[in-house]
């Protein structure tokens, strides 16, 4: 109970500090030490996740409570989260000295709370509870939108901001309905098999702003940096796949295999493959590399959330690996891209033509991102998706089975691409960036340039933890003998 | 204190309070019984509440006939409710404007305002718990008389005074004809007698009986809130005192006898009246949100502001009574409890800030201003404006959403909530921006710690009477269905 309410106090305790202290040096150990706190206890945590522990803190409204809980599945989805964050920190922490402190206190700020806010979300236990938390993730991520990727005074503006809205009020009609239905909004096994459709509106509720990013992306800013768009969608994304997961896991255990061969799910997939193609179309024919990352990212976050229902539906127990994989597979793209993206916008190249010689070890890292969610490289996503595959097979799962072969031509056409401009020898590259030398300062240069070798230093701790994950699952060594 | 003898003290106490301010007029005795008298009451109307729901209805009848007069009374959960919040929405804007009275009134007037000011706790008491017509309707009386004889210490409008107070004399002599109408077909001035008995009504006297009823809400409605746009354009102190007056205590009293007259009264013929014209109110109530909606961006002072929210407010209620289902009540009843506190909230503190500045009306220019102590009570009051889970206006569109499942106008009844909150979630947002430009530029850090704290303790607080409000808001809505 203690080690829960631990669990839930230290990011928030984080956040506050961060807030509100002046001290920039104490700011900064905080925000290093946060998510090594949240690991650390998690350990601890670890002892309670195999038999579950409750932690109720009020008597809410229709027969639940305010409160938290801890079991398998959450500690597992606590395990990623803190993953991402340790990872966050020390990327921010290392590209920090070439961003205005500015950026970076608000950065770090509206980090720490959306961590704190998904920490909520993961160890909520009923809900209204995650309703409550999400709103405030969605809240979050238009302030972060707004200080961070819309242009000032854009008339589109309003699209994001009505995305925000719709699905915070849909995923709200969603609660309602699942209260008038089954008479409570607790994470618990439900007679569901006529209320399908209800799966379906939370589906279109938790991911609306993944089905038009191709809308979402026009009132972003030109120039910002990866980094910024990418924490806003991998934790906009990992919210809703985390509340995904549990509803699937808990309230709809027994009728997602219903759900994968009813007749609304279909017409479902259809307007997903759509939207898929469009987003796939624009990330091949995209000239702007932000903008065809974008749509990657937006096609990973709906393909694991139809993995999830796969998952879901042919093996409840391992339900946990689409969300675990597409964490570490997106974090792993992005910040590969974002060292790419960094080092164009340092030295203002106009692209990526002949980098290969200049970022050896990126770019070899964002080819081995790219073979991840292909999946052609031994890691997560391959183990994830030969569970994925397997189930296609099986059940003959046709639309799904395209929607899946079109992500892989799609993602192998881009990584050839990428590929090609990356190799290409072009003559005019290192006269490019000698000749942006004269204009740069002697000493960022070289900073740069052992900054490149630090940077990877963290996806080649995720490329690690990709690779080696899957042989702790399988062979359920330490921890993961859950 | 049992159940009956504490009704007895909330209509007696400030009956004897105001008798003894008239025997000892003294100013600083007077205004230290109203100080006692109003806490008092409040507590009392707290524990009348708590007794209410647990006994569902509490009266008592000495069966004395008309000469009754405050002996007889009959208080179910919309009583209750409605006393506590009249008297708590008087008690605040008593301290909220005696700075004011002091500043403004005469010496000789002081006393007499604040002597008839205690009388009017008196009448309000009277009305909230009378159960007989009789009754209601001197009980209204003594109210109307008091506003008249405030207004004419206050605001020295004689001769609209005396047109009002025509007006009023003429709708009560029609009152009293309709109660004659009442006494004569129904032999009976008790409420609860009369709404057994008219369900035996037969189906020939039915057309009569609309009349009826249509005559009597419509008198009632208009005593109460026809004087309201007579004080709007009135710019001092004591005219702000005297709009909260109407706008938030006579509007109870005025909500109170509509529901009380078409519920109580007249029960399932107000039911099968309000399922006829339930496509005019829903028409009404998409006009009046898209409307409003589509002024979002012209919204730039506060008198806007106030129409926007009101309006919303009012179509929600236009919703629920087009509806009148259990669900439906019970957000009318959330609605109304948001109106009183949220509303009045905001009305302190766009006066206050309107006291300060000359630029009268332009308050959302002016709070781009120095007003930063203002900033967090906003922020907490945006908090409840934009519907947030667990606050008033969520559980509104909660018990909405469900209710309209019920309801044949699904469709409509989803978007006009949609729409609704839309305009609240923007407003809230536009408002909270404005805000925090301004708070980065004063780094004001204890303000900031200080409205998180509260805004923390006030969800802690919410999430703690979420229940209790749930039970609240079912009880609230029995005690209206027939």
């Amino acid at each position: 109970m203690f080690l829960l309410f631990v669990n839930s106090v230290i990011p928030v305790f984080g956040y506050f500090f961060i807030g509100f202290s002046r001290s920039s040096k104490l700011n900064k150990m905080i925000f290093k030490l946060l998510p090594v706190l949240f690991l650390m206890n998690l350990f601890g945590l670890s002892a309670y996740a195999n038999k579950g522990a409750n932690l109720e803190i009020f008597n809410l409204f229709s027969n639940t409570t305010f409160g938290f809980n801890i079991d398998k599945l959450n500690f597992l989805l606590l395990l990623s989260l803190g993953l991402i964050w340790i990872t966050f920190v020390f990327h921010i922490n290392q590209i920090s000295k070439f961003l205005q402190e500015e950026i970076t206190d608000n950065l770090k700020l509206k980090i720490t709370a959306s961590f704190a806010l998904l920490n909520c979300l993961i160890i909520s236990n009923n809900l209204l509870t995650t309703l409550f938390f999400y709103s405030f993730l969605l809240l979050l991520n238009h302030f972060f939108a707004k200080d961070f990727l819309y242009e000032k005074n854009s008339k589109l503006c309003i699209i994001p901001k009505l995305s925000f809205y719709l699905q915070s009020f849909l995923f709200f009609v969603a609660v309602v309905l699942n209260d008038k239905f089954f008479g409570n909004v607790s994470f618990l096994l439900q007679n569901n098999s006529q209320h399908l459709n209800l799966l379906v509106l939370y589906f279109v509720a938790l991911f609306f702003i993944f089905l038009i990013p191709y809308l979402f992306y026009q009132s972003f800013k030109s120039s910002n940096i990866a980094l910024i768009y990418i924490s806003f969608f991998v934790i906009s994304g990992f919210g809703s796949l985390v509340i995904f997961t549990k509803i699937l896991k808990t309230i709809f255990a027994s009728s997602a295999s219903n759900l994968i061969v009813s007749s609304i799910f279909h017409y479902f997939l259809v307007i997903v493959f759509t939207i898929i193609l469009i987003n796939a179309v624009l990330m091949i024919f995209s000239k702007n590399l932000k903008a065809s990352f974008f749509y990657l990212i937006s096609n990973q976050i709906l393909l694991s959330a139809i993995s999830i229902t796969i998952f879901a539906s042919f093996d409840n127990s391992k339900i946990y690996l689409p969300i675990v994989s597409s964490a570490l597979s997106n974090i792993l793209i992005l910040l590969s891209f974002s060292n790419f993206n960094f080092y164009i916008e340092k030295l203002k190249l106009s692209s990526i033509k002949g980098m290969f010689d200049n970022l050896k070890i990126s770019s070899i890292f964002l080819i081995f991102a790219l073979l991840n969610v292909l999946p052609l490289f031994p890691a997560i996503s391959l183990y994830e998706k030969f569970f994925v595959i397997k189930a296609i097979f099986q059940k003959e799962l046709l639309w799904i089975g395209i929607i899946f072969v079109l992500n892989f031509f799609f993602i192998f056409v881009l990584g050839c691409k990428l590929s090609y401009f990356l190799l290409s020898k072009i003559e005019g590259n290192t006269k490019n960036i000698k000749s942006s030398d004269e204009n740069y300062n002697q000493n960022k240069q070289e900073d740069l340039t052992n900054f490149e070798l630090s940077l990877n230093l963290i996806p080649f701790a995720v490329l690690f933890i990709m690779i080696v994950l899957p042989i702790f699952l399988q062979f359920k060594i330490g921890i993961f003998a859950l | 204190m049992s159940a009956i003898s504490n009704a007895y003290l909330i209509i007696f106490l400030p009956l004897i309070a105001s008798l003894f301010s008239f025997l000892v007029p003294k100013k600083k005795i007077v205004v230290t019984t109203i100080v006692l008298t109003s806490l008092s009451l409040i507590a009392l109307s707290c524990q009348n509440l708590l007794n209410v729901l647990a006994y569902k209805n509490i009266s008592n009848n000495f069966d004395l006939g008309q000469i009754s007069l405050g002996l007889e009374f009959s208080i179910s959960a919309i009583g209750a409710t409605f006393l506590l919040l009249a008297f708590f929405t008087k008690s605040i804007i008593f301290f909220f404007f005696t700075k004011d009275f002091e500043n403004s009134l005469e010496e000789k007037n002081k006393i007499v305002f604040y002597q008839l000011y205690l009388f009017q706790f008196f009448a309000i008491a009277g009305i909230f718990t009378a159960d007989s017509f009789f009754n209601i309707i001197i009980f209204v009386e003594i109210y109307i008389l008091t506003i008249f004889a405030l207004a004419e210490i206050l605001l020295n409008q004689n001769r609209n005074n005396w047109r009002y107070f025509l007006f009023n004399s003429l709708v009560t002599i029609l009152i009293l004809f309709l109660l004659l109408v009442s006494q004569i077909i129904f032999s009976e001035s008790n409420i609860s007698a009369i709404a057994e008995n008219i369900s035996l009504i037969l189906p020939s006297q039915l057309s009569f009986m609309i009349v009826f009823f249509a005559i009597i809400i419509l008198a009632l409605l208009s005593k109460m809130l026809f004087p309201y746009f007579s004080f709007k354009s009135e710019n001092s102190k004591t005219s702000k005192f005297f709009l909260s007056e109407l706008y938030f205590v006579k509007s109870a009293v005025a909500i109170f006898l509509t529901l009380k007259f078409s519920y109580v009264f007249f029960g399932n013929l107000t039911i099968e009246l309000l399922g006829k014209v339930a496509p005019f109110l829903i028409f009404l109530s998409l006009s009046l949100v898209s409307y409003f909606a589509l002024q979002l961006r012209k919204q730039n002072s506060y008198q806007n502001f106030f129409q926007h929210i009101i309006c919303n407010n009012l179509a929600i209620v236009f919703v629920t009574l087009a509806i009148s289902n259990l669900y439906s009540l019970q957000s009318l009843f959330f609605t109304i409890i948001n109106f009183f506190f949220i509303n009045l909230a905001f009305f302190f503190i766009f006066s206050l800030i309107e006291e300060k500045t000359d630029n009268k009306g332009q308050v959302f220019f002016i709070l781009k201003r120095n007003f930063s102590s203002f900033f967090f009570p906003i922020k907490i009051l945006l908090f409840f404006l934009s519907a947030f889970p667990l606050s008033f206006l969520f559980f509104s569109n909660w018990y909405l959403i469900k209710a309209a499942f019920d309801s044949i106008y699904l469709p409509l009844l989803f978007l006009i909530v949609a729409i609704s909150n839309f305009s609240y979630v923007f407003t809230s947002l536009k408002l909270f921006e404005m805000i925090e430009i301004e708070e980065e530029k004063s780094e004001n850090n204890f303000s900031n710690i200080a409205s998180f704290l509260l805004l923390f303790a006030v969800i802690i607080l919410l999430f703690a009477s979420s229940d209790f409000l749930k039970n609240l808001s079912l009880e609230f809505a029995l005690s209206l269905i027939p």
